[in-house]
This record gives structure tokens, C-alpha cells and sequence, in this order.
């Protein structure tokens, strides 16, 4: 249905075109432009992974490259295969970490949304408070207990440091999602002899969904980003994951090659903004309505 | 009979299904937060074996070295200016973008690609915008006037920490804007209405209507996001190392270099422990802001 033939949609198309006086279009004129400025750096960095060599000194900078240099990009797959050796690694770890902190924040989620118990409050308070203490304080100690346990280098020790870090916002979340759930409906589901976790797994789960995907690409990004745990609790080349990789193979050996560094940071970036796209609306709500919840 | 039992159930069953984040969070989260603090004591040194108790010492130590002082400085002063900066751009795009102008879906999915980019991508870029030789940044500033000679960016004290601030502002304004738009969503249009029809300008509408309804995001959004840069040590790693001269060194890279650079495990878990510290007066703020409307059912 097309909105401006009915009669309010006239009206509001009407008043719309009234309103747009100088002061709109000066408002959306600085928007344009604030959007353009913060927008730049990232564009400049695609138009840094596609330069010719010779071209990237040029001061003033050609805005526009007039020739593709896609060399930055085979490089990468070609004789530099570590880099995606590390793209591997930190796709496993990330997803293996959406898997845990799905699991275990859902059930903690359900457990903080539907039972009132002792010990409860101070729980769901020191979960908030967990991402506040310092983080290098604790990889620290992580270090030492996981070179004792000998999974220094095991993806399964580093997804497990992400997991604790990822958890408390996922069981924020959900429990945010089990909260808007009447408790009508798993109760009914009780009369027909359903367990608790059984009308968890067929009732409250599919009707949670949208929690479940606004926590599982907050905890994949959260993964997918992570440098201090990378760093330190990974010191073997072929286990490590993008970032600390990067950091340190990428810039001292190719020093000064930005087409290259470019390049890998661009085709890490593509495929979380793909995922992130498409699931905005759900992630955005996710992440702000417990904010907003009074 | 069926239906109650299930309903009040096994008393235990809330406390099973918390067991495996409890048993994660507490071997990863629990266990190294007291391991920390019991180092903090103790000569703990990743070069010679064995370690002992040491009392104090590890902050007697911190406390008379100028160093440590400096550190907190430089944290306080990169944070506080940073998270400054992403309330002053965030709360103006939001209120810009609250209004209704064209592409202003676009524009605020174009933002949030912001917020999503890798941590080491936005290092790795900025280092490049900030390149003394041939970094854009250099080129525009000179070409507008506002500088007259090209800037080392990375490689002075001062404008490393102008860098800094500016990355992290940058990085931080989509995370303002997406809570600040989601808060001016909750002022009632008819109130906002009234005013004007009661004469009250832009300004007054913004000081009196707005901000009340604004206020406790705008002060979880600072906490949440000064928070989050005490534990940032990526763009620090990348860009300047906490140089030159330890003139970006704050407290995270510092512990992180004073444990797997230096190996001195007791002396970085101090440091560590007095930014524990600290933090816990801002997570005291925090929990306080978000259970209030949690616990009042």
C-alpha cells in the first residue's frame, strides 16, 4: 500500500514538504558531512588495500586510484598463508565461544528470570560487575593456571577465556528476553506433564529467538575482536587468531607494506559487517534494551 | 499433582542450571581475581623460580615511583577526554538523527560500521591516517591551516596523546549514539508537543523535557565506556607502544609489559590491584544505575 495516497499520508506529506525550510536542510547538510568525516577512515583504508605501490606516497592523494592493484589480496592467500591460518583459527574460536556463552547463558538467564532463590541477587550484581575488573590483572593469573594446566596454546582455553568475558552481558540479555515471556504459557505447558527443561527447549526457546541472535553476534564480535587474550594465552604461531597474528607477524615483517595490512584488514572487516547488517535491528535492541529497561 | 510439582519443583533446579557459568566464570574469573591479589604480595617473577611473601613492598615501591603517577595521569587524561568527546558527538548525532530527515537509516547504519570494525583493524588504519610522511591527516590539517608543518603524530608526547584520544573518541561515538537515540526515543512526543505550544525554545525544550528522560543513559553510557577504555590495550599496543616515553602508557599496557615483558608478575599484579580498586568505586556507581529498576519488582 503506498502510504501518500491516503488521506493522512497526504497530510503528512504536505506538512513534511512545509517544514523543509533552510533550517532542515542545514541539519541534514552537517549530518552528511559529520557521517562523511567519521565514515573516512574506513573508506581510505579500502582505497589503501586497491593502490598501486607507487601511487601511496602521492601527496596530494589521488582520491580515486585510476588502476586496480589487487596484489595485496593474493599475497595474502598466497605465500603469506599464515594470515589465513589465523583467519581459521579466530573463526573456530569465535564460533566455539557463541556455542558456549549460548549455553551457559541460557540456562543462567532462565534460572535469574524465573526462580527467585537466595544468593540470586548477589549473583546477577557480581555477573554486571564482572567485566569491570582488569583484565590484565586476571590474564595474569590465567597465564600461570593455563601453562599449570598445560592448555597454554588450546583454542578450547581461549575460547573458554572468551566465554567468561562474553557471558554476563549474554546472560543480561536473555534474561531481558525470559523476562518478556508470560510464565502463562510454560505453566500451561506443565499440565500437559512437560519437564522445565523440556518447555525451555520447545516453548520458551523459539519464542526467545530474537535474544538469541542479538547475544550470539554480540558474543561472535566480541570473540572475532579480541586482542589481550589472543596475545598471551596463544604463543604458538599456528594457533594464534587476527589480532595479536597481525600485530605480530604482519607489521614487523612487512614493515611498511600498507597494501598488504590493508588488505587483511579489509576481509576481516567484510564479513562481520555483512553479519552485522543484517542482523541490526535485533543486536541494536538487544544491546539497548537492557539499558533501557526501568 | 503433575502441574505443581513441576511448577514449584526441585528447589535445587535454579542452582544446577546456573552450574556451567559458574563453573567457566569461576575457573577463568574467580580463582585468577584472587590469584592476582595473592602476587600482589609476593616477589613473583616469571625469570626465577620459587617466589615469597613480600608484604607491601610491591606498592611501596609503586607508590614512591614517579613512573606509577605518571601512569595514572596518562590514563585519567586520555579517558576522561576521550569518553568527553564520544558524549559530544554521539549526543549530537542522535539528536540530529531523532529528527526526521532523508537517509537517515543510511546514515545511522553507516555509523554503526563504526562500532563493529576489529580493534586491530582500527589501529591499523588510524596508523596510517596518522603517518607523518604520507598520512592524510597531515595533508587536511595542512591544507585548512590549522597546522604549518607536517605533525609526527605518533611520535611526540603530546600528539600521541591527541591521537589517541582521537581514535578512541571516534571509536566510541556509534556505541553514544545508539544509546542516546534509543533514550530520546522514551520522551513522550506530547510532552515535547505542549512545550512548544507554550512557547518554550529548542534550548528550554532540550535543558527541561529532554535531558531528564536522557540523563541515567548518558551517565551508564560514560561509566560503561570509561570501563571499557581502563581495559583497552590494542590501540596503545599498535600505534605507540606507550611511548614515546611512556607518554602513553596507561594503566593496562603498563600491567600487561610489567608481566610478558619485564616478567615482574608481583609488581604488575599490584598496579593491577589498585586499578582494581579504582574501578570498583565506578562498578559501584554502575550496578547501583542498572539494578535500580531490576530489583524494584
Amino acid at each position: 500500500m503506498n502510504t501518500s495516497t491516503t488521506p493522512t499520508g497526504r497530510v503528512r506529506v504536505a506538512a513534511f514538504i512545509h517544514h523543509w525550510k533552510l533550517g532542515r536542510a542545514l541539519l541534514f547538510i552537517c549530518v552528511l558531512a559529520a557521517v562523511v568525516i567519521l565514515i573516512f577512515p574506513i573508506l581510505w583504508m579500502v582505497r589503501i588495500s586497491i593502490t598501486p605501490r607507487p601511487d601511496l606516497f602521492l601527496l596530494p592523494p589521488k582520491w580515486v586510484p585510476k588502476t586496480l592493484n589487487m596484489s595485496g589480496y593474493a599475497t595474502l592467500f598466497g605465500a603469506h598463508a599464515s594470515f589465513f591460518v589465523y583467519f581459521l583459527n579466530s573463526l573456530v574460536v569465535a564460533l566455539g565461544t557463541m556455542i558456549l556463552s549460548l549455553v551457559a547463558g541460557t540456562l543462567a538467564g532462565y534460572s535469574f528470570s524465573r526462580f527467585e532463590y537466595p544468593g540470586r541477587k548477589s549473583l546477577m550484581v557480581f555477573t554486571l560487575s564482572a567485566q569491570m575488573f582488569p583484565w590484565a590483572l586476571l590474564v595474569i593469573s590465567l597465564y600461570l593456571l593455563y601453562s599449570w594446566m598445560h592448555i597454554l596454546n588450546s583454542r578450547l582455553g581461549l575460547m573458554l577465556a572468551h566465554t567468561t568475558f562474553a557471558l554476563p552481558l549474554t546472560i543480561w540479555i536473555l534474561k531481558g528476553y525470559f523476562d518478556t515471556i508470560p510464565r502463562e504459557l510454560e505453566e500451561s505447558s506443565f499440565l500437559d506433564g512437560c519437564g522445565r527443561i523440556e518447555a525451555l527447549w520447545r516453548i520458551i526457546l523459539p519464542l526467545t529467538r530474537p535474544g538469541i541472535t542479538a547475544a550470539g553476534v554480540y558474543v561472535f564480535l566480541f570473540s572475532w575482536n579480541d586482542f589481550l587474550f589472543g596475545l598471551t594465552l596463544i604463543t604458538q604461531d599456528s594457533k594464534r587468531i587476527l589480532g595479536p597474528g597481525i600485530a605480530l607477524s604482519f607489521i614487523g615483517e612487512f614493515s611498511y607494506r600498507w597494501v598488504e595490512m590493508m588488505s587483511a584488514s579489509v576481509i576481516i572487516t567484510v564479513p562481520i559487517v555483512l553479519l552485522f547488517l543484517f542482523m541490526q535491528r535485533a543486536f541494536v535492541e538487544g544491546l539497548t534494551a537492557g539499558a533501557l529497561k526501568d | 499433582m503433575q502441574y505443581s510439582r513441576a511448577v514449584r519443583g526441585n528447589p535445587s533446579i535454579p542452582y544446577l542450571l546456573l552450574i556451567p557459568a559458574l563453573v567457566i566464570g569461576g575457573t577463568v574469573l574467580v580463582y585468577p581475581l584472587f590469584n592476582g591479589l595473592y602476587l600482589a604480595f609476593t616477589n613473583y617473577s616469571l625469570l626465577s623460580p620459587g617466589h615469597k611473601w613480600v608484604g607491601l613492598t610491591n606498592f611501596i615501591n609503586d607508590f614512591k615511583n614517579p613512573v606509577y603517577w605518571e601512569i595514572y595521569a596518562n590514563s585519567i587524561i586520555i579517558i576522561f577526554c576521550s569518553v568527553f568527546f564520544q558524549l559530544l558527538i554521539g549526543l549530537s548525532l542522535a539528536l540530529a538523527l531523532n529528527r526526521r530527515i532523508p537517509l537517515q537509516g543510511a546514515f545511522r547504519s553507516l555509523v554503526l560500521v563504526i562500532w563493529i570494525v576489529p580493534d586491530i583493524v582500527v589501529a591499523l588504519l588510524w596508523m596510517i591516517v596518522f603517518n607523518a610522511d604520507f598520512g592524510i591527516l597531515n595533508f587536511v590539517l595542512k591544507k585548512i591551516g590549522i597546522i604549518g608543518n607536517f605533525v609526527t603524530w605518533l611520535g611526540r608526547p603530546i600528539p600521541a596523546k591527541i591521537a589517541l584520544i582521537m581514535v578512541y573518541s571516534w571509536r566510541g561515538t556509534p556505541f553514544f549514539m545508539v544509546m542516546l537515540l534509543a533514550a530520546l526515543q522514551t520522551v513522550p512526543r506530547s510532552v515535547l508537543d505542549a512545550a512548544t505550544i507554550d512557547g518554550a525554545n529548542a534550548i528550554q525544550r532540550f535543558r527541561i523535557i529532554v535531558v531528564p528522560f536522557i540523563r541515567d543513559i548518558i551517565i551508564l553510557s560514560c561509566l560503561l565506556s570509561t570501563v571499557r577504555l581502563f581495559q583497552d590495550i590494542t590501540q596503545i599496543f599498535i600505534l605507540t607502544n606507550g611511548g614515546p616515553i611512556n607518554s602513553t602508557t596507561t594503566l593496562a599496557i603498563h600491567v600487561y609489559k610489567q608481566a610478558f615483558n619485564a616478567f615482574d608478575i608481583g609488581n604488575a599484579a599490584s598496579i593491577g590491584v589498585t586499578w582494581l580498586l579504582l574501578l570498583l568505586v565506578f562498578a559501584f556507581f554502575y550496578i547501583k544505575l542498572v539494578t535500580r529498576g531490576e530489583f524494584q519488582r
